[in-house]
């Protein structure tokens, strides 16, 4: 029967050797203590700002800061200007207004095509405008046959009244309406 | 030697010449562990500059805290201390990457050439095995092994019981040699 032997200690032995020749390398160097702190103070600095909860804390400070300032700016948020609708946006244009075409081939009584009843109501008030402050004169009579005094005379009144400027402004006023 | 180390930590720290007597009493109580404490910070990293470098630290701490400590065993208090100091480095080092190589100045220059090699070798296998312990395993071992720590000492550093303290070591022990017969497939010299 073999007898037993306990095999960890040599593996002690190999440890304590190991110790005993690092021991003499540390012992053949002056042990200093004091350079580590501020080391230390500033790996651990480091290690601060690149942790996720850092990173997540000043993510959310930053989100913050922007959002008082907003508010601080604007008011509040129904203060802030609504962005305009696609019927806004695309309101002259004419593909846009003719979107429901039928199938039939011919335009149903009840489409409205933004685009057309913005210039109509234009049109018609511009001509209103004129009517109201122009001089009645007689329509039938071709300009040919006019007297081309009176026409010039007519187109100098207009031009120093600013009637095209003042119809202009009110087109714009229904424009602003319609929006 | 001692009285340079701490002259010159009390000018760099800031440290009260006129501290009392007590507090300079223990200071030197903790001086005289650093060859202790640099064999754990060498069980527990493998290589002499990381040791050092950690011994440094270990008395850094202890020196900087010992007037609001006040540690009822000066050798747990500091044993503990280089404990935690050498898992954060272990820690920092696995998040950097896979571990360094040990330098050849660490392993070679053994006093007989002839078993220069074969001992070198037997070390690393050692090293290896205590590296792949679980990590309560691997503090006790290093304490006894490395700390030369008693039971009851590596108990109160840990603050675990000593019964503990003795079944984590057989178990540390057991998955050793079971390793070292594994890789070495031979007898321990």
């Amino acid at each position: 029967m073999e007898k037993y032997t306990d095999p960890w200690p040599g593996i002690r032995r190999l440890i304590g050797r190991e110790k005993e020749k690092a021991l003499a390398e540390f012992r053949s160097r002056e042990f200093k203590v004091a350079a580590p702190a501020i080391r230390r103070g500033n790996r651990s600095f480091g290690i601060l700002v690149r942790h996720p909860a850092f990173m997540a804390a000043a993510a959310s400070l930053l989100l913050a800061i922007g959002l008082a300032l907003f508010l601080f700016l604007r008011g509040s948020w129904h203060t802030s200007p609504v962005a305009p609708g696609l019927d806004d946006l695309l309101a002259g244009s004419f593909l846009y207004g003719i979107h429901n075409y039928g199938e039939t081939g011919a335009y149903t009584n009840d489409i409205t095509i933004p685009a057309a009843s913005i210039f109509t109501a234009l049109a018609t008030a511009g001509l209103e405008r004129v009517i109201a402050t122009a001089e009645p004169f007689d329509h039938t009579t071709p300009v040919e046959h006019g007297d081309p005094d009176e026409v010039r005379e007519r187109i100098g009144k207009a031009i120093r009244e600013n009637t095209l400027e003042q119809l202009l402004i009110e087109f714009r006023d229904i424009h602003d309406k319609e929006v | 030697m001692m009285q340079e180390a701490i002259l010159r930590l009390e000018e760099t720290m800031s440290i009260d010449p006129a501290s009392t007597r007590e507090m300079d009493d223990l200071r030197q109580e903790l001086l005289r562990y650093r060859d202790k404490v640099f064999c754990l910070c060498l069980g527990f990293v493998g290589n002499v500059a990381d040791a050092r470098d950690l011994t440094q630290d270990t008395f850094a701490k202890a020196l900087a805290h010992c007037r609001d400590a006040s540690p009822e065993s000066p050798q747990a208090w500091i044993m503990r201390i280089a404990r935690n100091t050498c898992l954060d480095q272990v820690r920092r080092r696995k998040a950097r990457g896979p571990l360094q190589p040990v330098p050849e100045s660490t392993a070679g220059e053994w006093q007989t050439p002839e078993d220069s090699a074969a001992v070198e070798d037997e070390i690393r296998i050692v090293r290896k095995a205590i590296a792949s312990l679980p990590r309560r395993q691997r503090d006790v071992l290093v304490m006894r092994e490395y700390g030369e720590l008693s039971y009851q000492e590596i108990a109160g550093a840990l603050r675990i019981s000593s019964g503990t303290v003795m079944s984590r070591l057989n178990r540390a022990r057991q998955a050793v040699l079971r390793f070292y017969q594994e890789e070495h497939h031979g007898k321990i010299h």
